[in-house]
């Protein structure tokens, strides 16, 4: 060999004494300022299950679980029931409307579209809560356009109460939370090859056939993942309910908020807040367990 | 001794074993073949000579000083990967400086190597051009100058030809062989396409089943194949087995004997298998069998314009040979035929 | 001569069909039917809630105009100050969440290693999470806490709630990248960290970009979280706008709504410039 191999001064003396970093060192390094950041919400939910445990007056060195019994009054066992009912429907709706929504967006090729379909999905779950629902009042509320509209046709005498009650509460759900779900279907559908479809098509399934038997089958952890997003999300709904529900749809974040402003019980909030925290949990580890066998079923067979 | 060495090496991911008992001494300035097929453990090998794998035990040494345990980016051996690796973000002069500037070598002399690099790999005018706008052979090409801009000691290709259609890596194969003799960079290539390795390799070394099978020059495998295996992936070959009956004669399993002088030193009654090349076996209109020919019907017939490959069945053993247009005998699908086996051409293989 | 048949193609498979772009169409325009309300409302000439409006004028422009530019004696914070809180928070939280976001989506995709994928599982906690409770628990930590802080109380709060974004961009941009490349690097001489800096950053940039994007636009528009931990020095527009309605529906407001919602259009728009065809990851 002519050349000898180009090398740096320190290389010789280093190659020695040098031992790699190992990976896993390594892996937590690179995770422990976000780590930092998640331990305060693990600390703050430690804090919040310390609090439910305390006593009205002596909070930190206080013990009893009369917060806990408290919960079982039918008063917050509704108050509970209703939630998740509200937030198990919202989810199963909030899908139905995004699979379509996502199928589109995942195969949509002009960018213009692309972006106003984006900006048309986001936007809803972005701006305050506060203002869209005035938007609905002037729709929806008693005195609003589509009251006229059916009073002046002459098909009601009384307007209809569609806001202040459980259904204008689910709409809001409904459309806050349905971002939750388009995006997390519209990525699963957007993985799946068009192969798969083409070959379908090849074999005989219509475009119907196909959507039900291909598409939907294989983006399922996305449906569900996006199910599971919008459940939890409206399970913990605070400000939905408070401005769409007059004072009728008690959901448990309203109760957790109620006990703080104007009763300071802040281990009844506490309690109320530890409940809503496990439910979230265990729908999500629930989805994660479904979603992870199907996706290491999916990533097999290709 | 110069060269790399490697002793004793194996890789095991937990308890499953990627590859075992490998010992080699591979010279230096020499183009060594890792052949085999897929699965069996010649990547991880070429890996584990990189760094990018760790070596569960055992040592590599290139030039007397043991590298198993240095890092992959202080060993400075050149790497040519799969998909080419080449940096997206970089220009052509990007990719093949890299190595350079990690270096410190000063702008002027990082340029001046740069212009040498792409004279020796025909690519001049393409310095500043981005990587997607190169064509699959240029790539190949930028990804080969990168590995060797900083005289590496070492240069491992892994499958680098794969993606290529079979035109262009048939010149890319004389390329690479050309640059690396002019070079005289030791360099291992791994590949599963055993005629790639018979064009451009000095030493074969074939790997199945997670071992070194045979190392050996391309044509010393070819005709002397270690055992089953290797007989089996290098070429095609006629295996089949037979029975021997001592004094240098053995006998196929419908009864025909044969005259084999291999068979010598195996006693009587043993099973062997036996290897003969196509292009050894040789056609003839239909006689009466003797000697080592056999009588036959022929089953299939591979037309390739340059060669003729005719399969024969004969009494149950199915053998296929070689022969060039002008040794056509004209025959079709159906017809009897008879095959001889040339004594000499006959290879016992170990199981 | 041959007669070109005039008939429309038949749709291929993988195409969008027009079936679901309409229903698509239509599911979207009534979710953002209050949005449009909303702008419509803006536009507004009578000072009521008349759907559709009986007039419309720019009155209610000229009057927020006002409110920015000269603040009331009676209106303690003006938008001005509050919008500057808000821009300052979004920015802090976007370059925070941003930094700490790309090396834990770099271990996450490139590193294998124990208690993986509960790490993933902690990454999304924050999106579910009950804000409320979130907002609570803050309230608690920082109360307790002997330092005064404020608008880092806010920024702390609105990283932890944007770190999902940021991290599941980060980690999609990260998969298209094979490990290829950094091995390439390495086998160049360049150190893994090297590798990392020299090579994967560059590549995951829009990745990187969109995901401070979506930090910023999630940190501008937080509302329920904000609303436990603010204090009157430190306000952000989503607040200060609650604040004005709380009493009396001023259609101002309106005009101030239009205006955050063609902010967050315009932040959209531009992420989906950068992310392209690979859609917006959650």
């Amino acid at each position: 060999m002519q050349n000898p191999p180009i090398t740096r001064q320190e290389d010789a003396a280093k190659s020695r004494r040098n031992r790699p970093f190992s990976p896993t060192a390594r892996a937590w390094l690179f995770l422990t300022p976000s780590m930092l950041f998640l331990a305060v919400l693990i600390v703050a939910s430690l804090l919040v299950l310390r609090m439910s445990v305390g006593t009205k007056g002596a909070e930190w060195s206080g013990f009893s679980l009369d917060s806990y019994a408290q919960l079982f009054e039918p008063y917050y066992l509704k108050s509970l029931l209703l939630t998740l009912r509200l937030a198990l429907i919202s989810a199963v709706i909030a899908v139905l409307l995004a699979i379509p929504v996502g199928y589109t967006m995942a195969r949509l090729k002009s960018p213009l579209v692309r972006r106003v379909f984006l900006a048309a999905v986001l936007l809803p779950l972005l701006v305050n809560l506060l203002l869209q629902s005035y938007g609905w009042l002037v729709i929806l509320g008693p005195a609003g356009m589509l009251n006229q509209a059916l009073k002046g046709l002459g098909l009601i005498t009384r307007p209809i109460m569609m806001l202040y009650n459980q259904n204008g509460v689910l709409m809001g759900l409904v459309q806050t939370a349905f971002p939750l779900a388009v995006l997390p279907i519209a990525s699963a559908m957007r993985g799946i090859s068009r192969s798969y479809e083409e070959a379908a098509a090849t074999l005989g399934a219509s475009r119907f056939q196909v959507f039900r038997q291909v598409i939907l089958p294989m983006s399922l952890p996305g449906i569900i993942t996006g199910a599971t997003l919008v459940f939890a999300y409206n399970a913990s709904s605070f400000v939905v309910p408070l401005l769409l529900g007059g004072r009728r749809v008690p959901m448990l974040a309203v109760m957790v908020h109620d006990q703080i402003a104007p009763l300071m019980n802040w281990p009844a909030a506490s309690a109320a807040g530890v409940v809503l925290i496990v439910t979230t949990l265990v729908i999500m580890t629930l989805s994660e367990y479904f979603t992870g066998r199907r996706r290491r079923m999916l990533e097999a067979s290709q | 001794m110069t060269g790399l060495i490697l002793e004793d090496v194996e890789k095991f991911y937990g308890s499953a074993c990627a590859v075992t008992d490998v010992n080699l001494h591979l010279p230096q300035g020499k183009l060594v073949c890792f052949l085999g097929p897929s699965g069996c453990g010649k990547t991880t090998l070429l890996r584990m000579i990189a760094g990018l794998e760790t070596v569960t035990s055992g040592e590599i040494r290139l030039d007397g000083e043991d590298v198993s345990h240095t890092p992959a980016h202080e060993r400075n051996f050149g790497m040519v990967f799969q998909s080419l690796a080449l940096f997206p973000h970089m220009t052509v002069g990007e990719n093949i400086a890299y190595p350079l500037k990690l270096r410190g070598v000063d702008k002027a002399a990082q340029k001046a190597r740069v212009t040498e690099l792409l004279a020796m790999i025909q690519l001049q005018q393409m310095v500043d051009r981005p990587v997607a706008k190169l064509s699959g052979g240029q790539r190949q090409r930028v990804a080969i100058a990168r590995a060797i801009a900083s005289h590496p000691k070492l240069l491992l290709l892994d499958e680098p030809l794969s993606a290529l259609d079979a035109k262009l890596r048939e010149s890319m194969q004389v390329e690479i062989r050309q640059l690396q003799k002019q070079l005289n960079i030791t360099t291992i290539l791994v590949t599963h396409d055993q005629r790639e390795a018979m064009t451009m390799a000095d030493i074969v070394v074939v790997l199945g089943e997670h071992k070194v099978q045979q190392v050996g020059t391309p044509i010393e495998i070819y005709r002397n194949p270690a055992n089953a295996f290797v007989a089996d992936f290098i070429g095609s070959g006629n295996i089949f087995p037979a029975k021997a009956l001592g004094a240098g004669r053995v006998v196929l399993p419908a009864g025909d004997a044969l005259d084999v002088p291999g068979s010598a030193t195996i006693e009587a009654g043993a099973e062997i298998r036996m290897l003969v090349r196509p292009e050894d076996l040789q056609l003839s209109a239909r006689q009466t069998p003797e000697g080592n020919r056999l009588n036959g019907t022929i089953t299939f017939i591979r037309d390739v314009g340059a060669t003729i490959e005719t399969t024969v069945d004969c009494g149950g053993v199915s053998l296929t040979a070689l022969s060039t247009p002008n040794q056509s005998l004209g025959m079709a699908v159906g017809q009897g035929v008879s095959v001889t086996i040339p004594a000499q051409a006959c290879r016992i293989l170990s199981a | 001569m041959s007669k070109k048949i005039l008939r429309s193609q038949p749709l291929l498979p993988g195409e969008t069909g027009r079936f679901a772009a309409i229903l698509s169409a239509v599911i979207l325009f009534l979710a953002v039917t209050p949005i449009l309300t909303m702008i419509v409302m803006s536009f507004s000439g009578s000072a009521n809630l008349d759907f559709p409006p009986a007039s419309y004028s720019l009155q209610w422009y000229k009057a927020a105009w006002q409110t920015f530019v000269s603040p009331d004696a009676s209106d303690v914070l003006s938008l001005g100050k509050a919008m500057t809180t808000s821009l300052m928070v979004a920015c802090l939280t976007m370059i925070f969440a941003t930094l700490i976001a790309v090396p834990a989506s770099y271990a996450l995709t490139r590193c294998e290693f124990r208690g993986k994928a509960f790490a993933m599982q902690l990454m999304s906690l924050p999106l579910v999470f009950p804000m409320v409770v979130l907002g609570l628990a803050l309230l608690l930590v920082f109360d307790s806490l002997p330092l005064h802080l404020s608008t880092s109380r806010l920024v702390i709060a609105h990283v932890i709630l944007a770190l999902p974004f940021v991290i599941k961009n980060c980690t999609a941009s990260m998969m298209t990248i094979g490990t290829e490349v950094e091995e390439a690097a390495q086998m160049l001489g360049a150190s893994p960290t090297r590798a990392i800096v020299d090579v994967a950053v560059p590549l995951m940039k829009s990745g990187i970009l969109a995901g401070m994007l979506l930090a910023f636009i999630v940190s501008f528009n937080e509302f329920t979280v904000t609303y436990f931990l603010y204090n009157i020095d430190v306000m952000t527009v989503p607040i200060w706008m609650y604040s004005r309605t709380v009493s009396s529906l001023d259609p101002t407001v309106f005009s101030f709504a239009v205006l955050i919602v063609l902010i967050d259009f315009v932040l959209i728009w531009a992420l989906e410039k950068l992310v392209g065809e690979g859609g917006v990851s959650f």
